[in-house]
């Protein structure tokens, strides 16, 4: 009898488990205040006069800190763009920053998916103008992290190039005159 | 009246003359040879999404082209053709074939930014809408190929000001008029947008 019941309660244990959602995959919002403080102080590490990053003694330290925040081609692409290395060292490239969320400002975080948060931001700035920031969260191996950070410029761009060519309308005129010659000659046989 | 007829008669013939061979010499500017095109680029079938290239070694080059130089090609193996590309994009260049775009907000392939390609749409781009999402599309440019896949397809107005701005990451765009059946100055413009997804020294 014991064990029918501990069967039976083990199997609605197991039924209840599987069909209930609530475990499933509700993470809530990625902490973007957090996320874009450390984004801020890994890109923007204090550096000696040389260049050389004070507190990482190497890229492969500082790719660390970045894989615990952001996806490995994001990675890939900060490190390259702000870092490099020499005889072992890090060592930092004059090369600005990149475009932050302005955590003070208004900003829109959207969810994409159970997985995905996309947030947008317009700003300006003196350096890029008017811009639209897009930052994509995702939800990876237990944590969010940043999948894609991208920035639009919103001023007027340049003007297209004309990309009509006026050959076809020359041969038209040029068909146009030569109806016109014809009718000419023609209006002179009748009425010679 | 006859003499008069007569001289309109060969005016006319020789505008069509002139206009006729400003087309064929535009339409010749292509290369069409789909097999080696195809083969030279082994590539162009995966067209599933690949990684973009987001970041190109930033070196400072000046480029001292003439207007109307040849500086690289574009070969488009979903169409088969190649193309000389001419700096500039202005009439007597777009003339010769195609143009890459000259701007404050544009680059050169081998600089972090966004390249623009144009060309005539009765032309050397008349078959640019048989170009799909996911294509490639490889610029040769100073011994590197740059290879291209489309990410977006649209149609806009002429003056639409959004299509030439700064971009982070490398890529290609191909603008042409549209409708391409249309005669005359068309009102829109057949916009492709590709992202690097490789590059590849032709030494290699």
């Amino acid at each position: 009898m014991i064990k029918k019941l501990f069967i039976v309660f083990v199997t609605a244990l197991v039924f209840t488990g599987l069909n209930n959602p609530v475990f499933a995959e509700d993470h809530g919002e990625p902490p973007v205040e957090d996320l874009e403080k450390q984004f801020k102080n890994i890109v923007l590490l204090e550096k000696e006069e040389d260049g050389k990053v004070k507190e990482y003694d190497s890229l492969d330290a500082i790719e660390q800190e970045m894989d615990s925040i952001m996806t490995k081609p994001l990675v890939d692409h900060y490190l390259n763009k702000y870092y490099t290395e020499k005889n072992g060292e890090a060592y930092g490239k004059d090369l600005g920053y990149p475009v932050f969320v302005q955590l003070d400002e208004d900003y829109d975080l959207e969810k994409v998916n159970e997985n995905k948060y996309k947030l947008t931001q317009e700003g300006y700035l003196e350096t890029n103008g008017n811009y639209t920031l897009e930052v994509m969260y995702s939800y990876e191996a237990g944590k969010w992290v940043f999948s894609d950070r991208s920035v639009t410029q919103n001023d007027d761009g340049g003007e297209m190039p004309d990309t009509a060519t006026p050959a076809p309308m020359i041969m038209l005129a040029g068909a146009g005159i030569m109806i016109l010659g014809a009718l000419a000659l023609f209006t002179r046989r009748r009425t010679a | 009246m006859k003499k008069f007829g007569f001289i309109l008669l060969m005016i006319g013939a020789a505008v069509i003359i002139w206009g006729g061979h400003s087309w064929w010499s535009q339409v010749n500017a292509i290369t069409h040879d789909p097999v080696k095109i195809q083969e030279e680029h082994q590539g162009w079938k995966k067209t599933e999404a690949q990684k973009t290239v987001k970041t190109l070694e930033r070196v400072k080059k000046d480029h001292n082209f003439e207007t109307g130089e040849k500086v690289g090609s574009l070969a488009i193996p979903r169409i088969g053709n190649q193309y000389d590309v001419f700096w500039g994009t202005g009439e007597d260049t777009l003339k010769k074939g195609v143009g890459l775009h000259e701007s404050k907000w544009t680059t050169t392939p081998d600089q972090q930014g966004h390249v623009v390609l144009s060309g005539h749409r009765e032309t050397v781009f008349r078959n640019l809408d048989k170009v799909k999402k996911g294509d490639h599309l490889y610029v040769d440019f100073e011994g590197v190929t740059y290879d291209y896949q489309v990410r977006k397809i649209w149609i806009t107005h002429e003056d639409d000001r959004s299509v030439i701005v700064k971009k982070d990451k490398p890529t290609l765009t191909l603008t042409t008029c549209y409708p391409f059946d249309y005669v005359g100055s068309a009102p829109k413009r057949y916009i492709i947008q590709a992202e690097l997804v490789s590059k590849e020294s032709q030494n290699e």
